[in-house]
C-alpha cells in the first residue's frame, strides 16, 4: 500500500470512527483494523473506564442531591455508565462527553422515578407560598438541604441541582435541557423559593426539637 | 414562554450577581434589568435581595458537601467490565445505530443482576462474533435462571414521590403529546379499565373513546371531546395513595389549553380541555364546582 492509499486509508477510519484524532489520543490506540461506525468493545471500555476516574465523584454527587440517598444515587450512577459503555461511540465531540454523561444520569434517574413512581397526592402550595422569616439566621447543613430537595418535584429538583451543583446559570440549564428559557426561570425561580421555604420549616422543626 | 413574575426574577439573581452586577451599576442579562425598575419602586425589596444573595452562598457552599465513597471507581469498573460479554452481544445489534440522541433508552441498559452473574473473562477484543454471542446467550442464560430463583425475595424499593399541582404542571404537556393523536384511542369503551360512569357522573358529556397514558393502566385517558364541549379529556391517574379528597383546583398552564385536577378520595382526576377555565365550569356536575 503506497503513503497515499494509507494516507486516504486513515482519513476513512476517522471519518468512521467520528472521533477527531487530533482530539481524544485514545484514538491513537484504537485499532485501525475496525472499519466500522461504531467504536469496538474494548474502545468503548477504555474510554468509559476515563470518564469514571475523571467525573465519578462529581456525577455522584449529583445523583445523590437527585435521589436522597447513597445506595439509590450509586444505582443510577451505575446503569448511566453501562448505558453510556453502549452509547459512547455516539459522542462526536469528546469535549462534551462530560456534559453528555450528566444527561444520560438525568435521563436514567428521571426514567427510574417514573418506573417506580407511587403517587400520592398532596398539595405543596402550601408550603411553597411560606415566606421564611428573614430575621432568623439561616444555618444550613447538607442534611436538611437533602431533605428540602427530597420534597421538591423532579424536575424542579434537576433544575436547582444544577444551578447550585454545576452553577450552571438558568439559560445553560435551558439549553441543557433543552426546553424554552421562560420555563427554567419560572421552573428555576419557583424551585428555590420552595427549597428556601422548606429549608424554614425543617429549621424550625430541628430548632423545636432541640 | 411561560411567565414570570417580575418579584420571581430576584429569586434568580446570583449571589456573584447581585454583589457586582447590581451593586456596582454593570449590566445584568436582559431577563434580570428589570430588577432595577423594580427596586426603585419600592426600595425595600433591596433587603429581601441581600437576604436571598446570603442565602444562596450558602447553599452553593453546602451542595457539594457529600462524601463520595472511596471503592466508587473500583466497583464502576468492576460493573463495566462485567458487563462486556453483553456489551459485546449488543454491539452486534447496534452496528447501524449510531446517531446520538439525548433520550436514551434505557432498554438497552443489562439488567442489574445480569451484571452481577459470573460469566467467566470477557472475550479478547475482535474474536468472532459467534463467540460474543455465545457468551452473551450463557450470560444472559446464567441471569435468568438467577433472576427466577431471587425474584420471591425481591422487593423493589418503593420511590414514594408526591404527585403535587406543580409535578402535574409539567405532566399535563407531555400527556397532551399523546392525547392529540389521533391514533391508539380504543372506542370499545367495555375494554376500557374503568367503567366510563366514574367519569360521566362528574362531567357534563359522554365518553367516546378511552386509551393508555405512556402504555400503561396507571394512567388511563377518557375522550370527551363533542362539538359543544370542544376537546376534553378526562385522565384518572391510579395513584398509590390518597390522602384525601381534593376539590377541583385550577393547573396552571401556558398554551392554548386549560387544565384542572381533582379527587374524589380514590382517584386522582385531571381534565383537559382546549376551552377556557371559565368554559370548564360549566361542565362539571354538581356538587363539584371550579
Amino acid at each position: 500500500m503506497d503513503k497515499r492509499e494509507s494516507s486516504k486509508k486513515m482519513q476513512i477510519l476517522d471519518a468512521l470512527l467520528e472521533v477527531p484524532r487530533e482530539i481524544d489520543p485514545l484514538v491513537d490506540s484504537m485499532s485501525l483494523a475496525t472499519e466500522r461506525k461504531e467504536l469496538s468493545v474494548a474502545q468503548r471500555r477504555m474510554w468509559i473506564e476515563q470518564l469514571i476516574a475523571d467525573h465519578h465523584q462529581s456525577l455522584y454527587r449529583f445523583c445523590y442531591r437527585l435521589t436522597g440517598n447513597a445506595s439509590t444515587a450509586e444505582d443510577v450512577l451505575q446503569q448511566a455508565y453501562l448505558i453510556a459503555f453502549q452509547r459512547i461511540g455516539q459522542v462526536k465531540d469528546p469535549a462534551k462527553a462530560r456534559s453528555w454523561l450528566f444527561t444520560v444520569v438525568r435521563t436514567t434517574f428521571l426514567k427510574e422515578v417514573r418506573k417506580k413512581r407511587e403517587w400520592v397526592f398532596t398539595d405543596v402550595e402550601v408550603e411553597d407560598n411560606r415566606v421564611p422569616d428573614r430575621s432568623r439566621s439561616q444555618e444550613v447543613d447538607s442534611q436538611r438541604l437533602q431533605v428540602a430537595l427530597d420534597a421538591l418535584p423532579e424536575t424542579f429538583r434537576i433544575a436547582v441541582v444544577m444551578h447550585y451543583q454545576q452553577q450552571m446559570s438558568y439559560r445553560e440549564i435551558a439549553e441543557q435541557l433543552e426546553i424554552p428559557l421562560g420555563t427554567v426561570m419560572s421552573r428555576l425561580s419557583r424551585a428555590k423559593r420552595m427549597l428556601k421555604s422548606k429549608l424554614f420549616v425543617t429549621q424550625k422543626q430541628f430548632d423545636s426539637e432541640e | 414562554m411561560e411567565s414570570i413574575k417580575t418579584k420571581d426574577l430576584i429569586q434568580l439573581l446570583t449571589r456573584d450577581q447581585w454583589q457586582q452586577q447590581f451593586a456596582e451599576g454593570q449590566a445584568l442579562p436582559p431577563e434580570l434589568e428589570q430588577l432595577r425598575d423594580l427596586v426603585r419602586e419600592q426600595p425595600e425589596l433591596l433587603d429581601e435581595m441581600a437576604w436571598q444573595s446570603e442565602f444562596d452562598g450558602q447553599l452553593l457552599d453546602v451542595f457539594d458537601e457529600i462524601d463520595v465513597p472511596v471503592e466508587l471507581v473500583d466497583r464502576l469498573i468492576a460493573v463495566i467490565h462485567e458487563s462486556e460479554p453483553i456489551a459485546a452481544f449488543n454491539d452486534i445489534r447496534l452496528v447501524e445505530d449510531s446517531e446520538f440522541t439525548e433520550e436514551v433508552d434505557t432498554n438497552l441498559v443489562i439488567p442489574y443482576m445480569a451484571i452481577a452473574t459470573d460469566v467467566g473473562d470477557a472475550p479478547p477484543f475482535l474474536r468472532s462474533q459467534r463467540r460474543g454471542l455465545m457468551w452473551a446467550m450463557l450470560g444472559t442464560a446464567a441471569c435468568l435462571v438467577f433472576a427466577i430463583a431471587l425474584s420471591p425475595f425481591w422487593s423493589a424499593p418503593s420511590v414514594e414521590k408526591r404527585l403535587n399541582y406543580a409535578a402535574l404542571e409539567e405532566m399535563v404537556p407531555v400527556w397532551l403529546t399523546e392525547l392529540e393523536r389521533t391514533q391508539g384511542w380504543e372506542h370499545r369503551l367495555v375494554n376500557a379499565p374503568y367503567a366510563t360512569s366514574i367519569v360521566e357522573n362528574q362531567v357534563q358529556g359522554k365518553v367516546i373513546s378511552w386509551r393508555t397514558i405512556g402504555g400503561n393502566d396507571d394512567c388511563i385517558a377518557m375522550n370527551l371531546s363533542s362539538p359543544r364541549n370542544g376537546k376534553l379529556w378526562v385522565l384518572i391517574v391510579s395513584t398509590g395513595e390518597l390522602e384525601r379528597a381534593t376539590p377541583f383546583r385550577e393547573i396552571q398552564l401556558s398554551g392554548e389549553f386549560s387544565a384542572g385536577s381533582w379527587s374524589d378520595g380514590k382517584h386522582l382526576f385531571v381534565a383537559i380541555s382546549d376551552e377556557s377555565m371559565k368554559k370548564i365550569g360549566r361542565i362539571f356536575r354538581k356538587p363539584l364546582t371550579v
